[in-house]
């Protein structure tokens, strides 16, 4: 048997990017990520890292800003609400085109919201705050999942010199899960001529990076450069898995923590003799539209399971272009009116049998 | 379900906040890394340290566990009458309801599962302290299901027990596992 270790999914996060040897944690504790900051505090001194814990969320998005310049590979975590307060900075990051990562685990809102769970966040991190630019989100599902796509965030973020989104939640975060610890591989990378190392670097070729395009080449030009890099990105990097598509009638939608409850539910549903297949999106950015597109020709019925109002659905409705219906599983199904409720299989189910 | 080869076994464990019920779960977590290919444990609990619901679900499972949040326990350990009325309902039919008579005065409302009555806090308090009714019905449940070693489990304690610089509590917590074992 393979020697696995037993951990939460902020931990694993924390793990990941040990292995992908980012060297710079910023960040400053909220409910429910607290985990990885904690372990953070804990691991990085204790190899020669840097762990700064900001006044502030915005003081910790604005230190991953100046440290990416510089070119060390550098991250912060957060929940939905600091996630908010951190979005100007975000802004910035894409503007300068910093690779980095940011993680969301994802908890109630909006405002205060919860302490708990919800996939609430799902438009803000695939659309970005003001100015339009695009960043890669990567949804895990599992603890290992998590742990794996913090090691290809940090190699995406470098490959394409741009910001990354993990979006996990407060169930993924704080549940445990065996996970195999073993670094992955990735192709080379190009040095990062672009980064700022002070003056005797890159043989005294000078570099800036700055957050108003426009400053050197035009304001066209980086529009350009985004353009070609964003349809680069959409046309390599998509990523997704598919359970019992072939002869589904129906396809179940969903990421993250309400992906394992919708897994379950189709195999519920197809113990009871209905065709469900699930589909689940690993990339939210770039979403898989053309995958789902292709579905569409065969399966008329999509079924959304989210722990929100409805956010994932208006990309699957945009994929799907009226090829086929779409319902909703979301966070009025959840099992309990507090901050605590679920949305649980059997509901799942039930609302798989409700779509006619 | 998933048509694979493999034992899957879930167990659900509910109380309230202080009596050890997350504990409990991460300890048949841990112990079960060294049997079973994947390992999950689930926690939902309140905001409050001592008092307040809480709930923790462990999946152990010769392959990919598909959901950690188990919503029809194959066991179930009850440790007061608040968790039996939230989740009594939940249990699996023929599956096993092992509750804390101490705690739990009212009927059992289920006539289709094997329901086993241990009165763990006065168990407990004979040995010496009532925080360790949680392994008595540990003990119980690891009798009953067989689904990992008591050796395994106990080693676990030692060894979590000594991370936390507790190695004292050694002794008293393996004879409260040992006392919820032997009774069955």
């Amino acid at each position: 048997m393979v020697e696995k270790i037993l951990i939460s999914g902020n931990e694993a996060i924390g793990y990941g990017a040990i292995y992908a040897d980012c060297t710079h944690y910023f960040g400053y504790p909220i409910t429910p990520q607290n985990e990885l900051i904690e372990f953070m505090a804990r691991e990085f001194p204790k190899l020669g890292r840097t762990f700064v814990q900001a006044e502030s969320e915005f003081a910790s998005i604005s230190m991953v800003c100046g440290a990416a310049a510089t070119g060390v590979r550098a991250m912060t975590s957060t929940a939905s609400t600091a996630f908010s307060l951190m979005q100007e900075g975000i802004s910035g990051i894409a503007s300068m085109e910093l690779p980095c990562l940011i993680v969301n685990v994802q908890r109630g809102g909006p405002g205060a919201g919860s302490t708990q769970h919800s996939q609430m966040d799902y438009l803000i991190a695939t659309r970005g705050a003001h100015g339009g630019y695009k960043n890669i989100v990567l949804a895990p599902f599992s603890v290992q999942e998590a742990f794996e796509l913090t090691q290809l965030a940090f190699y995406l973020a470098d490959k394409y010199r741009i910001h990354i989104i993990l979006l996990s939640d407060g169930i993924m975060g704080q549940m445990y899960e065996s996970v195999e610890l073993k670094k992955l591989g990735f192709p080379p990378l190009p040095e990062k001529n672009w980064a700022v190392k002070g003056s005797a670097a890159h043989n005294y070729v000078r570099t800036f990076v700055h957050n108003s395009p426009g400053i050197i080449g035009s304001y066209y030009d980086y529009m350009k450069r985004s353009d070609e890099k964003y349809t680069k990105i959409k046309e390599n990097e998509v990523r997704y898995e598919t359970y019992e598509i072939e002869d589904a009638e129906i396809v179940l939608v969903s990421y993250g923590s309400t992906a394992r409850v919708s897994l379950r539910a189709m195999y519920l549903a197809r113990d009871e003799g209905i065709r469900v297949g699930l589909f689940r999106p690993i990339t939210l950015w770039p979403f898989p539209r053309e995958a789902i597109n292709k579905i569409a020709d065969n399966t008329k019925k999509f079924l959304v399971v989210e722990d929100c109002m409805g956010q994932m659905i208006e990309d699957v409705e945009l994929a799907v272009v009226g090829k086929a219906r779409i319902g909703l599983v979301g966070s009025m199904d959840r099992n309990l009116p507090t901050g605590s409720g679920m949305i649980l299989s059997r509901k799942v189910l039930e609302k798989i049998k409700d779509f006619n | 379900m998933r048509k694979d080869n493999g034992r899957t076994c879930n167990v659900a464990i509910a109380g309230y906040g202080g009596q050890g019920v997350l504990m409990i779960g991460l300890l048949i977590a841990r112990a079960g890394l060294k049997e079973f290919n994947h390992v999950s444990w689930f926690p939902t609990y309140e905001t409050w340290q001592r008092g307040g619901r809480v709930f923790c679900g462990v999946v152990l499972s010769d392959n990919q566990v598909i959901s950690p949040m188990i919503a029809e326990p194959q066991s179930l350990l009850v440790f007061d009458e608040p968790a039996l009325d939230l989740y009594e309902g939940s249990v699996a039919p023929g599956g096993l309801l092992i509750f804390n008579s101490s705690m739990v005065k009212r009927e059992l409302k289920r006539n289709d599962v094997k329901a086993i009555p241990i009165p763990a806090t006065e168990l407990a308090q004979k040995m010496g302290a009532i925080q360790v009714s949680n392994l008595v019905l540990l003990g119980v449940y690891l009798k009953m299901t067989n689904v990992i070693p008591i050796e395994m489990v106990e080693k676990t304690l030692e060894d979590t027990l000594r991370k936390e610089q507790k190695d004292k509590l050694a002794p008293l917590n393996k004879e409260a596992l040992r006392c919820g074992y032997e009774r069955m």
